[in-house]
This record gives C-alpha cells, structure tokens and sequence, in this order.
C-alpha cells in the first residue's frame, strides 16, 4: 500500500516537472525573435516558432506538415540538408528564402541535427537571419565608396 | 446515436469510460480561436456549462487527463452552437497535429513509415487511456495504410470526420504529397472496430 502511495506521489512530481519543462521550451522557443524550425529527414517542416511565421508571411497550420522547399530553391535546401546529415550541421550559408505573397530575401541559414537515444538522425533545427537590412546598409556603403573614390579621382586632377 | 446536445445527452457522453489528455481538448479550442475568435470560445463554453459540463478549456493542464466524454461534449457542443459541419470537423482534425504538443513528443518517428507503424499504438496512448490503435497493414508498394481503432468511446462526427482528418494529417509529416483517407469500418454502423484506410500519391 505504501509502496503504490510512494509510487503516485512519485509520479504525480513528475507530470508536475514535465509540465514546468514542457513549459520553459515552450516559452523559449517562441520568445526567440530568430526565426526557428525543425525539419524531419525527408525535408517535412515539423515545428516553427512565431517569428518563422512572420518572415514566411504564414501561420504554423500553413506550414507544419508541408515540404521545406516550398520556401527555398529546392536544389539548394537540399545542398543544406546533406551538408548538415553528414557533418552534423551548417553555420551562415547564404540562400534565397521565398516568403508568402513577398519578393525573395536573401538569408544566412544555421542548421544542427538532431538525432535520437539510438544515434539515428530525426531531423535538423534551422534557424533564419534575415540578411535584408545587412544587404541594404552593404549597397548603400558601396554606393558611398564608390562616390568618395570618384571624388578623390577629381581631386587628384 | 443522437447527436444534438441536451442535458441526457451529455450525461450518456459523461459516462463514458476512459480520460484525454488536456492537450487533446485544448486544440479544439485552438481551431475555434482560428475559426471564430473569442466570441466563439466563449459561446461554446456558455453552452457545455450550462449542459452541466463547465469546461474552461484555456485553462486545462496540457499534460493532465479529463473524462474522455469532455471531447464528445465538445464536439456536440461545436455542431449545435457553431453550425460545424462535416468538412469543418475534417478540417479540424487535419489541424490538430500540426499544433499538437503530443505530436511534437514523437517527432523523432517520423524518419519512415517502418517507424511511424510500430509507434502508433504508443502516440494513441499519449493522448487516450481507453482505445486501442493499430496498424493492420501497410503496403509502402501500393502506397496505402490501413488503421484499426477499437474499444473507443466516441461522438459519431469524431471517426467520420475528425479522425478521417487527423491520420493523412500525421501521416504526411512522414510522406511528401497528398494522403487521402476513407473510413471502411464503423462502431456507429455496427463493425467491431473503426477501421481506416490511408492512401498516398
């Protein structure tokens, strides 16, 4: 009798820490104003945080469940994924991403594989940096550059 | 059974056995909050109140389980007081998966339809105490799954509609493409089991 008290006791403490943990992750996860994903093997969109939502310009529903490559030239995600299954992930490649209804963006993409107790791959996180602005301030300094060497060129006349 | 909802009927609905995971009944109200906001949340939940079953469903613990007969209540309730009808129902369980905590616990099986067919038993157990789901036969050739669900007490609309939604939904988190699904066998129709048949381009 004792023993099955001790044992819903024991059991009651840890629903309560995997609803504190479930919770944390939860939090976490969705207070990361990068934009995340995880993706399975076969290149399924499994999981995405609100701020993936915002670039793709679509909700979790639109997403979760559908192929990777909707957002992405396909050939080249698929270079991301190989790359990340065989050595274990990507750090700041650069890509297109194609959000919903918007133009292109150009974006930097890290990805981390995931695998399992068994050491089998389950998939890979990826995470966004929307190098738009980054894009915009490098053309303008370009720009600036290129006028300052225009006008030391004169000068030197 | 009858599927308008009355004080008897939520009683019969009650005396169901076996418990869902809270998870379970908060994504029906996640696909409300999408479909008709708060008004509609807050419609609902005058209705099951006031049927004698006051379910807030915003705050339900995600991982704790309630009488399985809240989801029957929930459903009749979504029919009688938001004018559900069949395709939002498999609307709805197309949904529920792509919000799904429970399913978010089993990711890691979804790399291959081998894999997925040998933890269906166990992802059901995660969100039901009661019923038994199962695998029958999977032919990855000819591209199709059958699926046998037994000893589960449910709303008629649940295996017709909202389950027909739910298996292609998860089903196609493991194959790329269009998955479709028929339900060839029905307790409410007199079968032994529900049983269901998935197919895939």
């Amino acid at each position: 009798m004792k023993n099955i008290e001790e044992q819903e006791k024991k059991a009651a403490l840890l629903a309560d820490d995997l609803t504190s943990l479930e919770s944390y992750i939860h939090d976490l996860f969705y207070f990361s104003p990068l934009p995340l994903s995880f993706i399975s093997p076969i290149g399924v969109l499994l999981e995405v945080n609100p701020s993936f939502e915002e670039l793709a310009n679509l909700r979790s529903y639109e997403l979760v469940g559908e192929p990777i490559e909707e957002l992405f030239v396909k050939k080249e995600i698929e270079k991301i994924a190989k790359e990340t299954f065989k050595k274990g992930g990507v750090r700041g490649k650069e890509i297109n991403f194609f959000p919903k209804g918007k133009e292109k963006i150009r974006v930097k993409i890290y990805t981390k594989e995931r695998k399992d107790e068994r050491g089998e791959t389950v998939g890979y996180f990826l995470c966004i940096f929307d190098m738009t602005e980054i894009k915009k301030l490098e053309d303008k300094l370009k720009e600036e550059i290129k006028k300052l060497k225009e006008k030391l060129k004169k000068r030197k006349k | 059974m009858e599927e308008s909802l009355s004080k008897e009927k939520v009683e019969e609905y009650l005396r169901f056995k076996g418990e869902i995971r809270g998870v379970g009944l908060k994504n029906y109200a996640e696909f409300i909050l999408k479909e008709d906001g708060e008004e509609g949340l807050k419609e609902l939940e005058e209705t099951v109140a006031k049927y004698g079953c006051p379910i807030k469903y915003k705050e339900l613990n995600t991982m704790d389980f309630y009488p399985i007969g809240y989801q029957a209540v929930t459903i009749a309730a979504m029919k009688d007081v938001l004018h559900y009808d069949d395709d939002k129902f498999y609307r709805l369980g197309g949904f529920q998966p792509k919000i799904s905590l429970i399913i978010k616990l089993f990711m890691r099986y979804f790399i291959s339809l081998d894999r997925l067919a040998k933890e269906v038993p166990k992802m059901w157990r995660k969100y039901y105490t009661v019923g038994k789901l199962e695998v029958l036969e999977l032919n990855k050739e000819k591209k199709y799954m059958k699926l046998a669900l037994r000893d589960f007490p449910c709303h008629p609309t649940q295996c017709h509609q909202t389950l027909r939604g739910y298996f292609p939904s998860v089903l196609r988190m493991v194959v790329k493409g269009e998955v479709s699904c028929e339900e060839t066998k029905c307790v409410h129709r007199g079968d032994e089991y529900h049983e269901y048949i998935l197919r895939w381009s």
